[in-house]
């Protein structure tokens, strides 16, 4: 009997994990993208069916706009807010404890009461922007061709910015203080801190940060679906959204695995891009 | 040891002769109630068959039961929405009950036919229907007596309905904007579906043609049916400003608080409103129609079907033979019984179920096509551009038209 080295069975477990979990299902998604129904080879119909139909060019649109705008709200406003929870002042621990809310919030939930915060009749919105003055009446801003994809925006940047102030916090406390120290015996503004010292140093950060933000805005379903199922119209359909639709609404389950390896390629082909920024960035850094 | 093996083989004979076979019955939650009790009275009757209840949401259902079907490790007798019926038939996983029907004896002409026509594919039942209801005019009678109007005399055609909605859209006795009509505009793709078609099929057109292979719903007849829908909300203004948002939930919501004084929906929102706003004076009539045409709806229900994957079909066939007894499916449903004779229980008699009943002879199935769900979300874009005034309803349908000749090749 031949000896089996030692190594492989200590990497045997993740090896058939990745395996179960990872590897298959992409392979299981590549062969049903190719193949109809019934399992017979059916070349690039599929791709040709996704991109053939007029839906999904608006969801491909929709979801560059909606994760785009989303990440960068999201990294802007939570740098901001990172970086004032940073600062001592009275009430800090308690205010650190409530950003986070949203976050722990499940989506469905803040989706849902969302929804009804928006409502063109009962919605607490307009209710207050009429009792402001703001506006004359109500808006329709979920039912509208112009409205819809900011306001899900604004919803998807409220829910996930304090992820980012969190991760921002930790990045501040692992700034050395001396840099500091250092930078205001040079006389710089509170300004020229952040901008010399702080985002440079938190540039890892952010980067991972990024990363994550990107991957999950391209597969999260949740918001939009509970708010408006993509409509109207399909004025605020993204692709996952699409992918669910054509899987387990219309039973297509192979123009569904079509459409997610689309997905997959876009998703992929940002990520290289990503990589070749940040990574380069960092190597010329160290 | 052989006398020990003996004495052990003799127990699990024994066994296997006692035990029951278990039947698993998957019931929506707002039926499993009275399922508990049809369960009992079973059991009482059928002391070797044991039903395992399952109830399950509304929620997600349809993709549950198809994961069901697919995996062949589901229950052996399934509540499925009528609409549902058709698709499952046809993607294959239920089994056709024509045999068992032929030799118990159950009269199938007591069946209302319509509701047949949603559980058959290609001649053969997939499914028995033992709920059937549709759609009805909602209206408040308060609102039409401030209105001056009649409460007694509720449209009876399409430019009555127009006439009446715009007087009932003004600034109500409570100083609130109210509408003349709650079209359903979005939210649940059917149910802008099951407001909308019987438009269509009232004046003559159809969403395909007869033999199902084209679209036919850029007909004039089609297209005028659906700007008279669209333009209520987009030149009429009798609808309110949220109707893209609209589904039928969101309608009887609207209703209960005073914003909308008409819809149309189905007899089960009768006692949820007064449930939740007493005050409010409200009736049912028949829906509205072209002045000389007949009015229609959509045949709307519950269907039981079991798995081709059932291991238990015997007892399962058992179970559904007694469910499908008229008593017992009159005593089941939320709305009508799908048999005719079970239409006599004292439950029926009610002055509020009057049109109701009345509407059922209008009542059409969904055509059988297995590209039905993906026709039905087109059709939903669709008049979802028309509504926004992306497109014109003809410019609208004529694009849906291609969609759907598009789907139907497939």
């Amino acid at each position: 009997m031949p000896r089996i080295p030692r190594g492989i069975l200590f990497v045997l477990p993740t090896v058939v994990f990745l395996g179960a979990f990872i590897a298959y299902p992409l392979l299981a998604t590549a062969v049903l993208s190719v193949t109809d129904s019934r399992g017979a080879f059916v070349g690039g119909a599929n791709f040709a069916e996704a991109f053939g139909g007029r839906v999904t060019r608006i969801a491909l649109q929709n979801t560059v706009v909606y994760v785009g705008a989303s990440i960068v709200l999201q990294m802007l406003i939570g740098t901001f807010a990172g970086i004032v929870l940073d600062q001592p002042f009275r009430g800090r621990s308690v205010l650190r404890a409530i950003i986070l809310i949203p976050w722990i919030v499940p989506g469905v939930v803040a989706a849902t009461t969302w929804a009804w915060m928006f409502h063109t009749e009962f919605g607490i919105v307009n209710y207050l922007l009429v009792q402001l003055g703001m506006i004359e009446r109500s808006i329709g801003w979920l039912v509208r061709a112009d409205t819809v994809l900011p306001a899900l925006i604004a919803v998807n940047t409220w829910k996930t910015y304090p992820f980012v102030a969190v991760m921002v916090l930790a990045g501040l406390q692992g700034i050395p203080a001396s840099l500091y120290e250092a930078a205001r015996v040079d006389g710089a503004t509170f300004w020229d801190e952040v901008r010399f010292i702080t985002l440079p140093q938190l540039r890892p950060v952010l980067g991972s940060v990024l990363l994550l933000l990107m991957i999950w805005g391209f597969n999260a379903i949740t918001i939009i679906y509970t708010m408006t199922r993509g409509g109207p119209a399909n004025r605020s359909l993204i692709l996952p959204i699409q992918i669910f639709r054509q899987a387990f609404e219309f039973f297509d389950f192979n123009l569904a695995a079509a459409t997610s390896v689309l997905l997959f390629l876009f998703l992929t082909t940002l990520i290289a891009g990503y990589l070749r920024f940040f990574g380069r960035a960092e190597v010329t850094d160290g | 040891m052989k006398s020990k093996i003996l004495l052990a083989l003799v127990f699990v004979l024994s066994g296997a002769v006692l035990a029951q076979t278990t039947v698993t019955w998957w019931s929506p939650n707002f039926h499993s109630e009275r399922a508990e009790v049809l369960v009992e009275r079973f059991h009482e009757l059928n002391p070797d068959i044991r039903v395992n209840l399952e109830v399950t949401v509304a929620d997600g259902l349809q993709n549950r039961i198809l994961v069901a079907l697919r995996a062949g490790t589901g229950p052996d007798l399934i509540d499925v929405a009528n609409g549902w019926n058709v698709p499952f038939g046809l993607t294959g996983g239920l089994y056709a009950l024509d045999d068992r029907i032929a030799a118990s004896g159950l009269p199938l002409d007591d069946f209302l036919q319509p509701a047949l026509g949603t559980a058959t594919v290609d001649g053969k039942l997939y499914g028995l229907p033992f709920r059937v209801e549709a759609h009805a005019l909602i209206y408040n009678r308060d609102a039409y007596r401030e209105a001056g109007l009649d409460p007694d005399a509720p449209p009876q055609t399409w430019d009555e309905l127009i006439e009446t909605a715009k007087v009932l859209t003004r600034t109500n006795a409570a100083g609130q904007m109210q509408y003349g009509y709650g079209l359903a505009g979005g939210g649940e793709v059917g149910n802008l579906l099951f407001r909308s078609l019987p438009f269509i099929w009232m004046n003559g057109g159809d969403m395909l043609s007869a033999d199902r292979t084209r679209a036919a719903i850029n007909s004039p007849e089609a297209i005028e049916a659906v700007e008279f829908y669209v333009h209520m909300l987009t030149e009429d203004g009798v609808a309110p400003p949220s109707t893209l948002q609209n589904d039928g939930a969101a309608l009887r919501r609207l209703f209960i608080a005073g914003t909308v004084a008409q819809y149309q929906s189905g007899q089960f929102d009768l006692p949820a409103i007064r449930r939740e706003n007493p005050d409010i004076d409200v009736a049912a009539a028949m829906l509205p129609h072209p002045a000389g045409r007949q009015t229609a709806a959509i045949l709307g229900g519950w269907n039981w079907v079991i798995p081709d994957a059932s291991r238990n079909k015997d007892a399962a066939w058992r179970l559904l033979e007694f469910l499908a007894q008229p008593e017992n499916m009159g005593f089941y449903t939320d709305t009508f019984p799908a048999r005719l004779s079970g239409m006599d229980l004292p439950r029926f008699d009610d002055p509020d179920l009057e049109p109701y009943k009345a509407m059922l002879p209008f009542a059409r199935p969904q055509p059988p096509v297995g590209a039905w769900v993906q026709i039905v979300q087109a059709y939903f874009d669709a008049v979802q551009r028309a509504m926004l005034g992306e497109l014109t309803v003809e410019a609208a349908m004529n694009e849906l038209a291609v969609e759907i000749d598009r789907l139907l090749a497939r």
